[in-house]
Formats: C-alpha cells, sequence, structure tokens
C-alpha cells in the first residue's frame, strides 16, 4: 500500500504531467484541426453544392451528391492530417491510400480511355447531335454527346449507348455533314429490252422528283453489268441528307412503274433448260 | 522499486492501444453506416452499391483504427505500411479485370443506361435484365437462358436499349406480285396496320417500295406504337395483312424462274450426257 502511496506523491506527479504534458498539447491540437478541418469541409460541401444547383443541366439531387463528394474527400485530409498531429504514424494511413488509389487508377483505366476519347469527340466533332450517323457499326442519329458515352436513337428507336472509347476508335461516317448526298440503285432491265429507252424513263422520272437536285450532278444512269438474268443500270440522283431514303423509296416506285407502261420489263431470274 | 512503474506505463499504453482500437471500431462502423445511408439518398442510389461503397469505408477505417493502435503501443508501422503498399499494388494488378468491371458497375449504376426489366442488347447479346450487380449484369433471354456479363463489356462497348425510349418503330417487309397495283397495295397495307388500336395513328402507317427484288415488289409497312406492344404487334400484324392482301387480289409471290427449254443437237453438255451414258452402259 505504501508503495503504491509513493508513485503518487505530488512531485511524481507533476514529473508524470510534465512527461505527458506534449502529448496531451499535440491531442488537443489534433481535436482542433479535426473541428476546424471538419467544420471547412462541411462548408466547401455547401459551397460546391450551391454553385453546382446554379449549374443549368444538374438537378438538385446531382449537386447534393457533388457536395457531399467534397465535403468527404476535405474530411478525409483532415483526418490524415489531425491523425498525423496527435503522433500517430499516418505512414501507413497513406500507403493504404496510396495502393487505394492504384487500384482504383487500373480499375478506371477504360472509364478514363472513355473521357479521353470524349474530350477527342468534343474537340474535334466528327458528328454533332442530330447528324445521322454509323457509329462502331451501329447506324442512328446522335442523341447526346457525354464525357463516357455517344447515344444513338435507331430509326426505329432502340437507345444505343456507345462508349466513347469504341466511338473515337471506330470508323465513323457521318451520313449528315456533307449536306448533300447520292442515291444509287441498281435496276435490272429485261436482256430484249431498249436499253436507251430504259436509260431515258430512269432520267426523267428522276429528274421530275421535286427532292433530286441538279447540283452537283444531275440524274445519271448507265450499265453497271450485264447480271444473269437482267442488264443492270444503275441510277444515280443527288439530293439533301434528309431527303435520302424518300427519293430512293419514291423512285423505285415510280421506276417500276415506268417501265410497265413503256414495255420496259424487270425480269425474274431465268435459267435453261438443256433438252439432251 | 523500478520495475513497477514501467509496468504502470507499459499498463496504460496497453490500455489506450486498446481504446484506440474501439473507439476506432466503433466509429468505422458508424462512418460506414452513415456513408451507405448518405449514397441511399444519392440520385440513382442503389443499395448494393451503397453496401458496397460503405464496407469499403469501413474496412479502410478499421484498418486506420489497428495501424493507430498499433503506433500507441510503439510499434514501428513504416514497415507494415510498405508491405500493404506492395501488397495493395499486387492485389490490384492480380484484380485489373475484376477491378475494371466493379469500376464498370460503378459507373452503370450511376449512369443508368438500362434499369431492371430493360430489353437490352449487350456485347451482341439481346435480354431481360433480372439484376445488375457489382462486377456483372444479369439477364434472362425470352426463352429462359440466363446470361451473365461482365460490367466491363456493358459500359466499354454498345449497349441497345430496347425500352427506354418508350415509343418503338416495328418494320415490316411484304414481297408484292410485280403484276400488282402498288398504290393499292401501299394502301391495303396502311389501312390494315391502322385498325388495329395499338398502333398510333400520330405518325400513321408508313409504306413505300424498299426493293424491286427477284420476284417480288418489296414494301415495307412501318407502324408507330408503345414499347410494351411492339413484340405483340410484330406477332399479330402478318395474319390480317395476308387476308386483307388477299380480298384485295393482291399476290405475294413464290420465288419465280423463267426456264428456257432448248433443245440442242450438239453441245459440249449434249457431249457430256452421252458420254455419261455410254460409261454408265458400259
Amino acid at each position: 500500500m505504501e508503495k503504491v502511496s509513493e508513485y503518487i506523491t505530488p512531485e511524481k506527479l507533476t514529473g508524470y504531467w510534465e512527461a505527458l504534458l506534449p502529448t496531451v498539447i499535440n491531442i488537443a491540437i489534433g481535436l482542433a484541426i479535426l473541428i476546424i478541418g471538419m467544420w471547412f469541409a462541411k462548408r466547401i460541401g455547401n459551397i460546391v453544392k450551391k454553385n453546382a444547383s446554379k449549374a443549368p443541366n444538374i438537378d438538385e439531387t446531382l449537386a447534393n451528391f457533388l457536395g457531399s463528394i467534397a465535403k468527404y474527400a476535405l474530411t478525409v485530409v483532415v483526418v490524415v492530417a489531425a491523425v498525423t498531429k496527435m503522433g500517430i504514424e499516418a505512414s501507413s494511413l497513406v500507403a493504404m491510400l496510396g495502393a487505394a488509389t492504384l487500384a482504383i487508377g487500373l480499375a478506371l483505366q477504360g472509364t478514363l480511355g472513355n473521357v479521353a476519347a470524349g474530350v477527342m469527340l468534343m474537340l474535334f466533332r466528327p458528328y454533332k447531335i442530330g447528324d445521322y450517323v454509323s457509329v462502331a457499326g451501329e447506324e442512328g442519329v446522335v442523341h447526346d454527346i457525354n464525357i463516357f458515352t455517344t447515344v444513338l436513337t435507331t430509326i426505329d428507336n432502340i437507345k444505343v449507348i456507345i462508349a466513347n472509347g469504341e466511338a473515337w476508335g471506330s470508323t465513323i461516317q457521318n451520313f449528315t455533314s456533307m449536306g448533300v448526298r447520292r442515291v444509287d440503285v441498281d435496276y435490272g432491265i429485261h436482256y430484249d429490252d431498249d436499253i436507251d429507252k430504259a436509260i431515258k424513263i430512269m432520267k426523267d422520272v428522276s429528274a421530275a422528283h421535286p427532292a433530286v437536285l441538279s447540283k452537283p450532278d444531275g440524274p445519271w444512269a448507265k450499265v453497271v453489268k450485264l447480271n444473269d438474268s437482267s442488264v443492270d443500270i444503275q441510277n444515280r440522283v443527288w439530293c439533301k441528307a434528309d431527303d435520302y431514303w424518300d427519293v430512293m423509296f419514291d423512285l423505285n416506285k415510280s421506276i417500276k412503274e415506268a417501265f410497265d407502261k413503256n414495255g420496259i420489263t424487270i425480269p425474274y431470274p431465268h435459267q435453261v433448260e438443256i433438252d439432251g | 522499486m523500478t520495475v513497477a512503474p514501467t509496468i504502470m506505463s507499459k499498463a496504460l499504453v496497453f490500455v489506450l492501444a486498446f481504446l484506440v482500437l474501439v473507439s476506432g471500431r466503433w466509429l468505422a462502423n458508424h462512418i460506414g453506416r452513415n456513408v451507405e445511408n448518405l449514397l441511399n439518398k444519392a440520385p440513382n442510389a442503389d443499395p448494393t452499391l451503397s453496401r458496397f461503397f460503405a464496407s469499403i469505408a469501413k474496412f479502410v477505417l478499421l484498418f486506420a483504427a489497428i495501424m493507430g493502435a498499433l503506433a500507441v503501443l510503439g510499434v514501428n508501422t513504416s514497415g507494415i505500411s510498405g508491405m500493404v503498399l506492395g501488397f495493395g499494388a499486387a492485389l490490384a494488378f492480380i484484380l485489373k479485370d475484376a477491378l475494371s468491371d466493379v469500376a464498370a458497375g460503378v459507373m452503370l449504376m450511376i449512369f443508368r443506361p438500362y434499369n431492371v426489366g430493360d430489353e437490352v442488347e449487350i456485347a451482341g447479346i439481346k435480354g431481360v435484365v433480372q439484376s445488375i450487380e457489382i462486377l456483372a449484369t444479369r439477364m434472362k433471354t425470352r426463352n429462359n437462358i440466363e446470361i451473365i456479363v461482365g460490367n466491363g463489356k456493358a459500359w466499354g462497348g454498345v449497349i441497345r436499349n430496347h425500352t427506354t425510349m418508350g415509343k418503338r418503330r416495328l418494320d415490316k417487309v411484304f414481297g408484292m406480285s410485280y403484276d400488282a397495283d402498288i398504290d393499292l397495295a401501299i394502301q391495303v397495307l396502311t389501312t390494315t396496320a391502322a385498325k388495329d388500336p395499338r398502333v398510333y395513328q400520330d405518325p400513321p402507317p408508313w409504306a413505300k417500295v424498299v426493293k424491286l427484288n427477284d420476284s417480288s415488289v418489296d414494301i415495307e409497312l412501318r407502324v408507330w406504337c408503345d414499347y410494351n406492344d411492339h413484340r405483340a404487334i410484330k406477332m399479330d400484324i402478318s395474319q390480317p395483312i395476308k387476308q386483307a392482301l388477299d380480298a384485295a387480289g393482291i399476290g405475294i409471290p413464290y420465288p419465280h424462274e423463267v426456264v428456257i427449254k432448248q433443245q440442242v443437237k450438239s453441245s459440249k453438255a449434249r457431249d457430256r450426257l452421252k458420254r455419261l451414258a455410254a460409261l454408265r452402259n458400259a
């Protein structure tokens, strides 16, 4: 009993206190850093939230989300700083954060590649919203270009989401950007028909279509192939990119009808049977 | 005499370390829960994702608490931290593909290119999304095959979502006889399609000659409808159109072939036939 009392004499106690004092001060400073830092983190989170919600295309929930991300990122920094000040070796914590960063970096490799491609797409603009394009083998109207993806809607209204890396790394066909397009369609006529007459009919019918342009070239038609059962004449007309399909389909109908009227026939497949 | 104070201070240190550990654990659990709750409030919140991030946060904090306790005990933690860094880096490299699936899963949950129940094509395979998990998306084909696609494939590639636009266009090609009146055929197609109450009147059914084919004039019918009706209309539309075409006297042709019979006295083909017959008889 008296042995214990030897250790709690006033002089001894002050000795302990003096030994502990720097630690206590450090812990106090650490706590101060923690409290002030947390307060700052909260404030900055709020500022981020407020500014984000002012941006036109960020809704309230997303702004809140961004705000809390900022807050927590700062909190991590504050905690590391406070812990270090309290005398706990933070290098292990930092090492873990480093490893985590490496893991996240590797995980986001693909996504970051998409971001880079997205920046390229926004800088070089191979297509813009509203263009009819073929990207990564998918055809459709560009609905949206964002930092990660390009969104198309196909003519039958399927939404196609293409990673920008895929889009920028593939062949992009833009059917709109040149303004005018050429409609090429082959029509097969009978081997016994008058080719000149057929060509004249095709050109006349094409020229009569209101959407067919005379520039850069008027309607053109020539024999492109002597096929198995037909003489194939290709019809080429220029039109505005938007009219492409209408012109093609309308001409199919009117050329067929004009052929019927003028005695030009579109033959069925022929086969010669040799009678031994 | 001199042993007692050291024991006492050692004991104090142990108690302190224990306190750090316990309070650290409490803090880790508490913050983990907070993170989960907070993430659940985020836009496009997903319980799987929230729990995933919460557990990451919890384990990081728990690790920090253990390190803190060790540091209080006076263990030199810099060696451990080096080991952790090396180990973490190695793991990161080993799990690179899985990690990128995880990252893609996070992206899918935030940006939602598809939701559960959507009919999608991912990596060229079509199915209805059953669940979006942290590593993979599960789909089911209409004939009940389960398909599991790594999220990296979906987020890094092409996703076709059939559902999300709501309205869909149905395209179907019908081959008409070359002898038929095209205007009449077009009228039959559009009016028959318009009779289906599920087909939109605006934009109205559309039909045009898409191809002058070998044996038929191919007319494509295009109608707009709700996504939900798309598959049903696709299956229901052929029968009434066949009946309407029959009623209008428009034929749907078989493949045609014009056979030209040729009597030949002598030709390579005929000589060959003769030789073959002689061989057979010999």
